[in-house]
């Protein structure tokens, strides 16, 4: 490493990979020493706190994500990994201390949010910032958000989110706070890679990430709410009912469409108790997603998720074929609801297609 | 979804002596009070009880609060004299009981008396 | 005509005895703006008005020029400029043009003054209206005092005045909490230690008693803590008193610049009612305030603790309130340090059967019970003993279900004695994924007057967790069917995946899944606590590569 001729050149991005990498290896196994090590070593070694959160911590967890979602680590290691973290996140925190000189926000997960990890980082990121902030952690109530925010004040909320189908609960945790006078930034992949579903609840801002959000923040106060809006002024659609009609039949839903399939795939005959269980939280999800889209108004929220669906099961070796004869019994119960028919029927001719394509390619 | 189903309490005399709550739905909390408040009102209007079945064979689910009002159910029983029997027990209340360990509690004999020397 | 001597034109003639005692006001002017006859109504109408002399000379200059503009337009037609409009004196007249051959104009005047007053009241009416709906609308979303208070200052300059401020009755030290907004500035909090009697009737309105009018100051005798800064000469200056509902909510100044008008009697009025509302909302927020931090401080001992690492042994747990509930419910759990490190911690997990504040008072009885009962910990079943004796009581029967659990490190594993009072026995997670249900059982605490237990020994070894929880977890109830309950069955699935995890990911996973099992519905108090015995450093499997959820 002495040779000048022999070194190789290590840019700010390839010495954050290498702290990324010792700290995703202490962290899947679940070392939590290894791992205070290496993001501590990346502050002495004088790299930038916020990019030692968003550039190692971050980068680890987006890792895990993708790794559960390929089956390469078990449950175990994915939550081991989230945990270790945690920790090192509050190592951070504890190791740089910044005193606040900025105005105060909120930031919380949406109720039924467990995935807490975006909004710790984020707070954290602030604190970093100069931001006094008020950490209310995972699945938020809103009405102990409400009176978070009329109790303090804050410039604004931040809003995390990562499941679509908690999207109507978000909309109503944002319009809650926006009618509090407090102004709303969202972010998560709940709303979306462009954020159109921030847009679209009422929230005054959007960010894609951590730092974006910060420096949205940083850049100035954001505007105050419209006093007048009202949650069914953003949705005009939902007048049709069917957003609420299949989310109060849900469990109607999924029972006809396990009984339909036990018709058709006789293998499910001879389903074990657990197998019988991730089949019907599958036809679960399908309702809820769909319930989302026909809430949100948007088509592509439903495409995406059986696409997603397609792959996660694909890489658990679980064929994906029982997703079109699910969606046409799901049509058939359905036919009743112009709205949610023509989603569905939408959903399943592009993804019975992407079906063939993916066996003609393969 | 969640809220429980309604609970229907129907009380019956059995001659002089017993009487007969048949408890049909779930003892919960947005429910179970309403055990005592028909146990309250007959136990005033038949003096001389000396024993009070509660039928329990369509209890569909009892929580803690369900066994609270059991507990109170039992007070005002005792109070008027009378032994408390629970008949038709479910696997799961059974379950709740032996856990809480009250089966035993609730189902004593009440200090022997001379009434209930002649009772059934 | 009746005065021939004016008869100098033929248009004149058409002034005829009908027009001139038409009860509408009539003037005749030709191409070149010079009058050419009037009736008996325009005479006395506008005195000033002679025929031969020109409208711009002798008429209400609204008539002249409407005429020069009328006579300039070679259109030809009856009325092309349509009617004029002016005021002669106190009344309003609408002029109507009407056009001849020769080029001259006879302006028919007919008096609107009624219509056009009625007008402009409504719409001055509709315009407070507006205001006034804005204020509330505004007001009403926030129970924040600070943010009231900024509101009231935003508003009123946009609509009232050129700078206002909100004065707050005396703070602690006896200083005021004031926010001032000058029109098109920033709003800025302050808080003053000055002398309110300074200010005639300032004194009262803050103190809110006794009642003042809303009172004009004499803008040379203003103090200088009261003048905006930047603001230039103060104009007119008047205090209101801001009605409160019994708290004094504080007073409201509003300043116009020396150049403004005054304030007229119809804006003092919709000043009245604006302070009215802003009024009723700044004392909405302070009663909340004081309320929200009188639960605050009562809450603050019944939340649960943060647990985290202690002599040697992983601790976490994660609580989750009912959604219909208050924040605090029935579910409690408290960790309770050894004092010296080989010695045991106590941790505590419990249910309050019910909800609201009869089941948060109970909670905080039995936790500070326990805590007066440390000493007392070598021996759960005394502990429990005393625990019930203070407890039991005649007019419910509230009762209790906790567990009771002394752990201490033991070389590399953690030994811990377990004790349940009519508690779900805590399950233990071992290395290799079996889950064991911890061999104890006992009665609740608080409904009867006796009450056994059997105390549970065991060691965790490296890796190895025990998880204590509520009922709220395995009565979960949801699922794709909606109607099932988590159970017992599915959480002993769930922490069979758990073997090898840290405290912090087995609470979360447990918490995870049951709340993907409830999906949107409604739930009781969830509590759920792990200990666990740390890996060493070199123990690296973490249960392998599991197939996840997916199984086919």
């Amino acid at each position: 490493m002495t040779d000048p001729t022999t070194r190789t050149p290590t840019g700010p991005e390839e010495s954050l990979r290498k702290y990324a990498d010792a700290l995703w290896s202490a962290a899947i196994a679940g070392d939590e020493y290894a791992a205070t090590d290496a993001v501590l070593g990346a502050l002495d070694a004088g790299v930038d706190p916020e990019a030692v959160l968003l550039d190692v911590v971050g980068a680890v967890q987006r890792k895990v994500g993708r790794e559960w979602a390929a089956n390469r680590i078990s449950v175990a290691q994915e939550h081991t990994a989230t945990a270790i973290d945690e920790r090192v996140i509050g190592a951070v925190g504890h190791r740089v201390r910044t005193r606040p000189s900025r105005g105060r926000i909120a930031v919380a997960c949406v109720d039924g949010e467990w995935h807490a990890l975006p909004a710790r980082l984020l707070a954290e990121v602030l604190r970093l910032r100069g931001f006094r902030v008020d950490y209310l952690g995972a699945q938020v109530p809103a009405p102990h958000l409400v009176e978070h925010l009329h109790r303090t004040a804050p410039e604004a909320v931040a809003i995390s989110g990562s499941i679509a189908t908690r999207l109507p609960t978000a909309h109503a945790t944002i319009t809650a706070c926006r009618a509090t006078g407090v102004p709303v930034i969202a972010g998560g992949a709940a709303f979306g890679s462009d954020g159109r579903y921030a847009r679209l609840l009422g929230a005054e801002a959007w960010a894609p990430d951590a730092r974006a959000a910060a420096d949205r923040l940083a850049e100035g106060p954001l505007p105050r709410p419209e006093n007048s809006t009202q949650a069914i002024d953003d949705l005009p659609h939902l007048a049709d009912q069917e957003y609420t009609m299949v989310t109060r039949t849900a469990p109607q839903l999924v029972k006809a469409m396990y009984t339909g399939l036990e018709l058709k795939l006789p293998v499910m005959a001879r389903y074990s108790d657990q197998q019988r269980q991730h089949t019907a939280e599958d036809l679960d999800h399908i309702v809820q997603f769909l319930a989302t889209s026909l809430y949100t108004g948007d088509d592509d929220l439903f495409g995406h998720f059986l696409r997603w669906t397609a792959e996660i099961l694909e890489a658990r070796s679980v064929p994906a074929a029982f997703l079109v004869p699910a969606l046409e019994l799901l049509g058939e119960e359905l036919r009743d609801f112009p709205r949610a028919t023509a989603l569905l029927e939408g959903a399943r001719a592009q993804f019975s297609a992407s079906l063939v394509g993916t066996k003609e390619s393969a | 979804m969640t809220a429980g189903q309604r609970l229907t309490c129907t009380w019956a005399v059995a001659g002089r002596r017993t009487g007969r709550l048949t408890i049909v739905g779930d003892l919960d909390y947005d429910h179970a009070d309403e055990i005592n408040r028909v146990l309250v009102e007959n136990l005033g209007a038949h003096p001389g009880l000396r024993a009070v079945h509660l039928d329990c064979a369509e209890v569909a689910f009892c929580d803690s609060y369900g066994l609270a009002a059991l507990l109170m159910a039992h007070r005002h029983i005792r109070g008027v004299g009378a032994r408390l029997h629970l008949d038709n027990l479910q696997p799961g209340l059974t379950r709740l009981l032996e856990l809480t360990r009250t089966l035993e509690y609730l189902t004593a004999e009440a200090a022997p008396s001379r009434a209930e020397k002649f009772d059934t | 005509m009746t005065e021939p001597e004016h008869a100098t034109s033929a248009a004149v003639l058409e002034i005829d005895a009908r027009i001139d005692t038409a009860p509408y006001p009539a003037v005749v002017a030709d191409a070149a703006g010079i009058v050419q006859a009037l009736n008996r109504a325009a005479r006395t109408l506008l005195p000033d008005v002679r025929v031969g002399e020109t409208l711009t000379a002798t008429a209400p200059g609204w008539l002249a020029e409407s005429h020069a503009t009328l006579a300039a337009d070679p259109t030809p037609g009856p009325s092309p400029g349509g009617a004029a409009q002016g005021w002669v004196d106190r009344r309003s007249l609408e002029g109507h043009p009407v056009r001849h051959d020769d080029g001259t104009v006879t302006w028919w005047l007919v008096d609107d003054t009624d219509t056009r007053l009625a007008r402009e009241a409504l719409r001055t009416e509709q315009a407070r209206t507006a205001f006034l709906t804005e204020v509330s609308t505004a007001l009403l979303g926030s129970l924040n005092l600070q943010r009231c208070m900024e509101t009231t200052v935003t508003l009123a300059t946009v609509n009232l005045c050129d700078a206002a401020i909100v004065m707050a009755p005396a703070g602690r030290g006896g200083r005021y909490p004031t926010v001032t907004a000058v029109r098109g500035g920033e709003v800025v909090h302050d808080v003053l230690d000055v002398d309110a009697e300074e200010v005639p009737g300032l004194a009262e309105a803050l103190q809110g008693f006794p009642p003042v009018p809303s009172r004009w100051l004499d803008p040379m005798s203003v103090p200088e803590w009261l003048r905006p800064t930047g603001f230039g000469e103060v104009g007119s200056i008047v205090v209101t008193p801001l009605p409160g509902h019994g708290v004094p909510a504080g007073a409201l100044i509003l300043v116009r610049g020396a150049g403004a008008a005054e304030f007229s009697e119809e804006e003092e009025v919709v000043a009245r009612l604006f302070a009215t509302r802003a009024g009723v909302a700044m004392s909405a927020a302070r009663m909340y305030d004081q309320q929200a931090s009188i639960t605050e401080t009562l809450m603050r001992d019944l939340l649960p603790p943060t647990v985290h690492q202690l002599s040697g042994v992983e601790f976490a747990a994660r609580y989750r309130a009912a959604q219909d509930g208050d924040r605090i419910g029935g579910d409690f759990y408290d960790v309770h340090p050894a004092s010296e490190e080989d010695e045991e911690s106590l941790v505590v997990l419990g249910d309050v059967c019910g909800k609201g504040l009869d089941a948060a008072v109970l909670t905080g009885k039995i936790r500070s019970t326990l805590h007066a009962l440390l000493p007392l910990a070598d021996d759960h079943l005394r502990m429990l003993r005393l625990l019930n004796g203070a407890l039991l009581n005649t007019h419910d029967a509230r009762f209790a279900t906790l567990v009771l659990a002394s752990v201490a490190r033991d070389g590399a594993g953690v030994r811990l004695r377990l004790t349940c009072g009519g508690h779900p026995a805590p399950l233990v997670v071992r290395a290799d994924g079996r889950v064991e249900e911890a061999p104890t059982r006992g009665t609740l605490i608080g409904a009867m007057p006796d009450v056994g237990a059997t105390t549970a020994e065991l060691t965790l070894g490296p890796g190895e967790t025990c998880l204590m929880y509520t009922d709220g977890i395995t009565e979960a109830k949801g699922g794709p069917f909606g109607d099932e309950l988590f159970g017992e069955h599915r959480l002993h699935r769930a922490l069979g995946e758990c073997a090898g995890m840290p405290a912090e990911a087995v609470v979360e996973r447990v918490q995870m899944l049951a709340s993907q099992w409830l999906g949107r519905g409604a739930h009781d108090d969830m509590a759920v606590l792990a200990i666990t015995a740390p890996r060493g450093q070199h123990l690296t499997a973490v249960g392998g590569h599991g197939r996840g959820r997916y199984t086919a």
